[in-house]
């Protein structure tokens, strides 16, 4: 149960219990229902999920028995028909499971209120079901989102500077190794995949890190955006505060980046869609020169994605690493695109995720770092960076997330 | 420092952080040697003593010739191409690729690793790896030994054996004297070979400083020797079913070709920076369909050239 309430999805995953309680249960559901017994205690808080949702689970529920009628006359189901049917089954289940427990938990409150000599037991025995319900409850929530099609992948973040010139260069070099000692902190294996440093200064031009572990893509899509830095640079003379931007963007990692999995991969493609290019010097070649030419790159023509990677000895590994670039890339823009398509048909904005805004502030001065879509801040900069409490911002920003998937779900 | 032989300085730099890898960059005095090597033209490859080489990491040592990226493209291609053919896998006999001039063992070695998990228990795959120079054939042991652990690991686990011979290939009865050791005197199913091919008057023109001063004369400077011995020898004396050689000119294919018997299906293939490579041949009257092969390898090869029209080429 523990491994249900961090996916919150209900997908297994290994990352560790982040919080078995979500906190935005306690703010979604006071904005829908009043009606809860409040506590100071955070686990006697019952976290009952609002109407509109259970009557979204009341759905699944027919369809589970019409689906198993069906099944009961003999009729062959086809894979589509078996997820559908296994979907449904696992919410009407905890639909049903949930609905018990709710119950039992009103006769208990209800006890309190009509004979207050058993106030006490009561209330033993609602601080010992609380809990439970609670993991029920978000084990249905879990069950009713969508579930992102690439959460149990690992993920590459790519870290670009933005506007600030040599101080985004750094600030984006800090984001870098921010996310690394995240991925330490955890123990997920990580390695740089490339990077391009500021060979005239501090910083980075861009570096691209794999984060192996299953699920961190879901752990850390939300990452993505611009970052903004305030503070002040080493070299400013008069104490000014600069501004300055970094871009982060977080892909789906769909195959580890060998050189197998590459190859493979590049077999996907028509010959016509990819063009890969070697940076060759001109001349006869072969036993007359010994360079270390290994650079390529790589162009999808369909969709324009150019990649460039220079950083290994070896061009088989230089090629292996472009391809696994190229299908994050690709994998990401269909997911946005297929998002978008849904944006549209509900016909609503894009909330506050809009990819030009910034995200997140870092305020070095007020040892500040403030959220933007959330509104979440800490006061902990070195705490972030170091990885070590980066974990309470992604949650809240998760939180926000999951908040607002939840409306759309009310609003469909 | 590094500019000598860095043309820009992006490479230059790219340069000084392999180097930083290799050396670190806190003992300075070896990192400067190193740049001060550099300076003098010695190959990047000798000081970091080694080439990445398709899947493997050959090391390098002055005297024996540092594997080319042109070698390693075709040479993955072939492998890739036997992979594809499925023809081992539906033949229960035994398989035998010979490689000529070895150097380092890149070829060979990369055949072994390419191709291992499809020698089974009926079929095995015999390779042997020759060379003239002793340093080589030491080096080409090193580079066996690195990349494979040991012999016995690699006939427990997959059934091949590698076998390194020093032999004057140009010595015919030499060779003949070799192959008559082996109890199973079967055909050669490939035979691969990068010889030296750059002739003499391109030497002191067209060659690179650092190639002409550091890499050995033996490994570089050939023009038909080796490919008349291909087809006087080996062709000539029925030896073997097939072969890939590398070429510098286009001559030297020519050459083969034009002095094949009929039976023979003969291609040249580009690499992928538009130069004529290599030359390959098959018998087509040979047991095992080489076609199945040779079509891959020339198809890719085609490929590899089309693509090669790079404005990244500077
Ligand atoms: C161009 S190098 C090829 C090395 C390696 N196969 C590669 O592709 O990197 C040619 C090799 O042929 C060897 N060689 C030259 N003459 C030879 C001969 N007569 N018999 C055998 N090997 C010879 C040299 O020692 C050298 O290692």
């Amino acid at each position: 149960m523990l491994v249900r309430g961090c996916g919150l999805r209900g997908i297994p995953t290994k990352l560790p219990a982040i919080r078995l309680l979500p906190r935005w249960y306690k703010r979604f559901y006071s904005e829908n229902n009043n009606s809860t017994v409040l506590s100071d205690d955070d686990t006697l808080h019952k976290n009952e999920l609002p109407l509109v949702l259970i009557k979204k689970a009341e759905e699944y529920s027919k369809e589970f028995i019409d689906l198993e009628k069906r099944l009961t006359k003999g009729e062959n189901f086809n894979v589509d028909d078996q997820k559908r049917f296994a979907k449904c089954s696992s919410v009407a289940e905890t639909l049903k499971t949930y609905e018990e427990s709710l119950s039992e938990l009103r006769e208990l409150e209800e006890m309190i209120n009509m004979d207050p000599s058993l106030k006490d037991d009561a209330a033993k025995e609602i601080a010992i079901k609380t809990p439970r319900f609670n993991e029920l409850s978000s084990s249905l929530l879990g069950k009713l989102l969508p579930v992102h099609p690439f959460a149990d992948k690992p993920c590459l973040v790519e870290l670009r500077p933005g506007v600030g010139g040599i101080e985004a260069m750094i600030f984006a070099q800090d984001l870098a190794s921010m996310y690394m000692n995240y991925a330490h902190i955890h123990r997920w294996k990580h390695h740089i995949i490339s990077q391009q440093v500021n060979e005239s200064g501090s910083g980075i031009l861009s570096a691209v890190i794999s984060i192996d572990q299953p699920g961190a893509y879901d752990r850390l899509r939300l990452e993505a955006g611009v970052h903004r830095v305030q503070r002040i640079p080493a070299t400013e003379t008069k104490g000014r505060t600069h501004t300055s931007t970094a871009a982060v963007v977080v892909l789906p990692q769909l195959g580890d980046d060998s050189e197998k999995t590459a190859d493979a991969y590049e077999r996907t493609f028509k010959p016509d869609e990819i063009r890969i290019d070697f940076k060759r010097a001109s001349g006869k070649g072969g036993q007359h020169v010994n360079t270390t030419d290994s650079a390529v790159r790589l162009t999808h023509f369909p969709s324009g994605i150019v990649i460039s990677m220079q950083d290994e000895r070896s061009q088989h590994k230089n090629k292996a690493k472009a391809f696994t670039l190229l299908r994050a890339r690709l994998a990401e823009k269909e997911q946005q695109e297929k998002e978008a398509a849904g944006i549209a048909a509900r016909k609503e904005q894009v909330n506050s995720t809009d990819r030009s805004d910034k995200i997140r502030t870092y305020n070095y001065p007020q040892n500040r770092i403030t959220d933007h879509r959330c509104g979440f801040t800490i006061h902990d900069i070195p705490g972030v960076m170091a990885g070590d409490k980066l974990d309470d911002i992604i949650d809240a920003t998760r939180t926000y997330d999951t908040e607002q998937k939840a409306k759309n779900l009310i609003v469909d | 420092m590094l500019m000598a032989e860095n043309r820009t300085i992006p490479h230059a730099r790219q340069e000084l952080r392999w180097l930083i890898q290799k050396f670190g960059s806190n003992n300075s005095a070896t990192l400067f040697r190193a740049c001060l090597e550099r300076n003098r033209h010695v190959p990047l490859q000798y000081i970091l003593g080694s080439q990445p080489f398709g899947m493997l990491d050959i090391k390098c040592k002055e005297g024996v010739l540092i594997p080319r990226w042109e070698t390693e493209e075709w040479c993955l291609n072939l492998t890739d191409s036997i992979k594809r053919s499925k023809l081992i896998n539906s033949g229960a006999s035994n398989w035998k690729i010979m490689d000529l001039c070895t150097g380092s063992g890149c070829i060979p070695l990369t055949m072994i690793n390419e191709t291992k998990n499809l020698f089974s228990n009926q079929t095995r795959l015999y390779v042997d790896a020759l060379d003239y120079s002793p340093i080589a054939i030491d080096l080409s042991k090193l580079n066996f030994k690195t990349n494979f652990d040991n012999k016995v690991a690699l006939s427990q686990n997959f059934n091949v054996s590698f076998n390194i011979q020093k032999c004057n290939i140009l010595n015919e009865p030499e060779i003949i004297q070799y192959l008559g050791k082996y109890k199973e005197k079967r055909k050669i199913n490939i035979l691969t070979c990068n010889p030296p091919y750059i002739p003499h008057h391109e030497f002191i023109k067209d060659v690179r400083s650092s190639v002409r001063m550091y890499e050995p004369k033996l490994a570089l400077i050939g023009n038909l020797e080796f490919y008349k011995n291909l087809n006087d020898l080996w062709v000539g004396k029925n030896l073997i079913d097939s072969f890939v050689y590398e070429i510098g000119t286009l001559e030297q294919a020519l050459y083969v070709q034009n002095n094949l018997p009929s039976s023979w299906i003969s291609g040249i293939t580009l690499d992928s920076n538009n130069k004529a490579r290599c030359i390959f041949g098959y018998n087509k009257e040979a047991n095992i369909d080489y076609s199945k092969i040779f079509n891959h390898f020339k198809q890719t090869a085609k490929v590899y050239a089309s693509i090669a029209n790079s404005d990244v080429t500077k």
